[in-house]
């Protein structure tokens, strides 16, 4: 019995990864500044969304295993096969511009957090994106995937941020366990921003993509799935502390405007007084990580993805001769993201609006395109969707798309402050 | 000298519109089998989507199914005109062959990962080229880009060697059959 746990353990840790590193990834500078905006306004109301949230993600993601292990495929060559180049060519196009538009902000995030231990980002953002780009280029997938998996754990550190923020835990019980609405336009429209912040459409392709590149099959299907909803557990964990510790420290505190807190970075500079520096640096310390997580992560699906879409050789274990055009994308996104992060003005509003409208308007592709597929028996034989599992995961998939849709909605057509 | 047809691309034929004996509308072209043994590759059956059938190969199903593919011999096609092509038989006294051992256009070939010999990935097959002489329809080759896609210079290197190799036209981004050593399950290698 010892032996066979033991076994199962190092079998789990073995497959690890995918699923955690594709979660925490999504906490990046535009999650973590949602988050923020949402502790500072509502206090702890928001955190049972992020419980929906948690659930729906697993959902979801489990389909990627799944297409993944069956198929030997990542998601973009099942979208080629199923479905048409003509398709394929106009997801990965709102993917780039999604994508790229991320990554952006990314820098945006590295450049304000080291800004926070006074580190000018004509200095930080080549520095980072420099070392960035060579861990991958440099490292092998299996060194990357070990030193991705170290950093999550940087996310600890909201978690202390928010013990330092002294919240009254029986209220965040409260807010967690029972759901809480407000029928205004703003509380409207920071739930949806949650739920569309937490599944973005990068995280299907790079999950599958994940599993494939590490080679595992249905044998380990199991433990890739537990993999899968420890990294949506964990990714759920690490939001509800950054909403408690700005929830405590911020929400109705009337030494702080609540609203003026609309940026991660304006977070971690308003904790200091309230929580102490250490609150502050922990918070700051967490952008950081997260950024530049997010930041190398970003870039390197969507090389993998484009390139798996139209056939072209890629992965970090092939040379610029082998895989020019993998190598291509990837250093243009670090480049370019990086560069015009340094222009003076740049509008990162814009940006974001530019991601979140492309998310929008992909994901609900996407999300449909996956669930043909888990429905496909000639793709995947007996591991197709079961009748019960299907109806939650279009109920989740259809209510997911509104969501995101109002969410582009309210973004075009503001409905409130 | 042999007689030069019209060509067609595989992605413009699928979904045309199939008309039974009677002029009724029984669904539409999902594939094509080619026969690679012939002297000229040669389409012999076309993957027909039909909305429903309680009948497959002559026996008569427990109750009728619904988007059933079926492989229906080509020369069973007696006519065609812009509304698309007419059978012979009426529906659904369609005559079906079985898909073992046939490389189908669609499934096996279109969007395919290609590569080398190596098995190094050089792009995805973006359409199949068809050969249309008469009645009859010939596989040419494989098409690897659009305009707006341009290939990849390891591609235009490949394919201007295959052009000098095949003596293919060299206007077309095409990989001549005799330039493909053989179709596997998810992949098809180019003969370099």
């Amino acid at each position: 019995m010892a032996n066979n746990e033991r076994r199962n353990l190092i079998m789990f840790l073995s497959v690890l990864g995918p699923g955690i590193i594709t979660a925490m990834v999504d906490n990046d500078a535009g999650g973590i500044a949602t988050y923020s905006i949402a502790g500072a306004r509502y206090g702890y109301r928001t955190l049972w969304i992020l419980v929906f949230t948690a659930i729906a993600l697993a959902i979801i993601q489990e389909m990627n295993v799944r297409m993944g292990m069956v198929t030997g495929k990542g998601l973009a060559a099942l979208i080629r096969e199923r479905f048409s180049l003509r398709l394929t060519a106009l997801v990965m196009l709102a993917l780039l511009i999604a994508n790229f538009a991320n990554t952006m902000s990314e820098f945006a995030g590295i450049a304000a957090s080291l800004q926070l231990f006074g580190i000018t980002k004509y200095i930080s953002v080549p520095i980072i994106g420099a070392g960035i780009w060579w861990l991958v280029v440099k490292g092998t997938y299996k060194r990357v995937e070990k030193i991705f998996l170290i950093a999550s754990l940087v996310y600890i550190s909201y978690f202390l941020a928010a013990v330092l923020a002294h919240p009254n835990w029986g209220a965040v019980g409260k807010g967690v366990a029972i759901p809480s609405m407000s029928f205004n336009a703003s509380f409207i429209v920071i739930m949806v921003t949650l739920i569309g912040t937490t599944i973005a459409p990068w995280m299907q392709f790079y999950q599958q993509a994940a599993i494939v590149d590490k080679g595992l099959d249905l044998s380990a299907y199991e433990y890739e799935r537990l993999d899968t909803f420890v990294g949506a557990g964990l990714m759920t964990l690490v939001a509800m502390f950054i909403i408690i510790a700005c929830g405590a420290a911020f929400f109705n505190n009337p030494s702080v405007g609540a609203t003026t807190i609309n940026t991660a970075d304006q977070a971690a500079r308003a904790l200091a007084p309230i929580a102490g520096k250490n609150a502050s640096y922990l918070f700051g310390i967490g952008l950081f990580v997260a950024s530049a997580f997010a930041g190398s992560i970003l870039p390197l699906s969507t090389a993998y993805t484009v390139c798996e879409a139209f056939g072209w050789e890629s992965g970090v274990d092939h040379s610029f001769r082998e895989a020019p055009r993998f190598y291509m994308l990837y250093t243009g996104f670090i480049v370019g993201g990086g560069l015009l992060m340094l222009i003076p003005r740049i509008p990162l509003i814009s940006v974001m609006f530019i991601s979140q409208t492309m998310n929008g308007v992909l994901l609900p592709v996407v999300l449909i395109c996956m669930l043909l597929i888990c429905n496909d028996r000639e793709i995947m034989g007996d591991y197709v969707n079961k009748e019960a599992f299907n109806t939650v995961s279009w109920v989740i998939v259809l209510g997911v798309i509104a969501l995101t849709l109002a969410l582009v909605f309210t973004s075009i057509f503001p409905i409130g402050g | 000298m042999e007689e030069e047809g019209e060509l067609v691309e595989l992605d413009d034929l699928i979904k045309t519109k199939l008309y039974d004996a009677q002029g009724s509308r029984v669904g539409h072209l999902h594939d094509l089998a080619i026969d690679l043994e012939a002297e000229r590759p040669l389409v012999t059956h076309l993957g027909a989507h039909l909305e429903w059938t309680d009948q497959v190969g002559g026996i008569e199903l427990v109750r009728p199914v619904e988007d059933i593919v079926l492989l229906i011999p080509w020369s069973e096609i007696s006519g065609e005109d812009d509304e698309g092509l007419h059978l012979s038989s009426i529906h659904p006294n369609f005559p079906a062959a079985s898909t073992k051992g046939k490389m189908l256009a669609r499934r096996d070939l279109l969007n395919k990962q290609m590569v080398d010999e190596e098995g190094s990935r050089l792009q995805r097959v973006d359409n199949v080229l068809l050969e249309k002489v008469g009645r009859a329809l010939y596989l040419v080759g494989i098409e690897v880009s659009m305009g707006w896609l341009p290939a990849s210079a390891t591609m235009e290197k490949l394919l201007a060697r295959l052009h000098k190799r095949h003596g293919a036209k060299p206007e077309l981004n095409l990989i001549p059959w005799e330039a493909i050593a053989r179709v596997d399950e998810d992949q098809v290698v180019i003969a370099v």
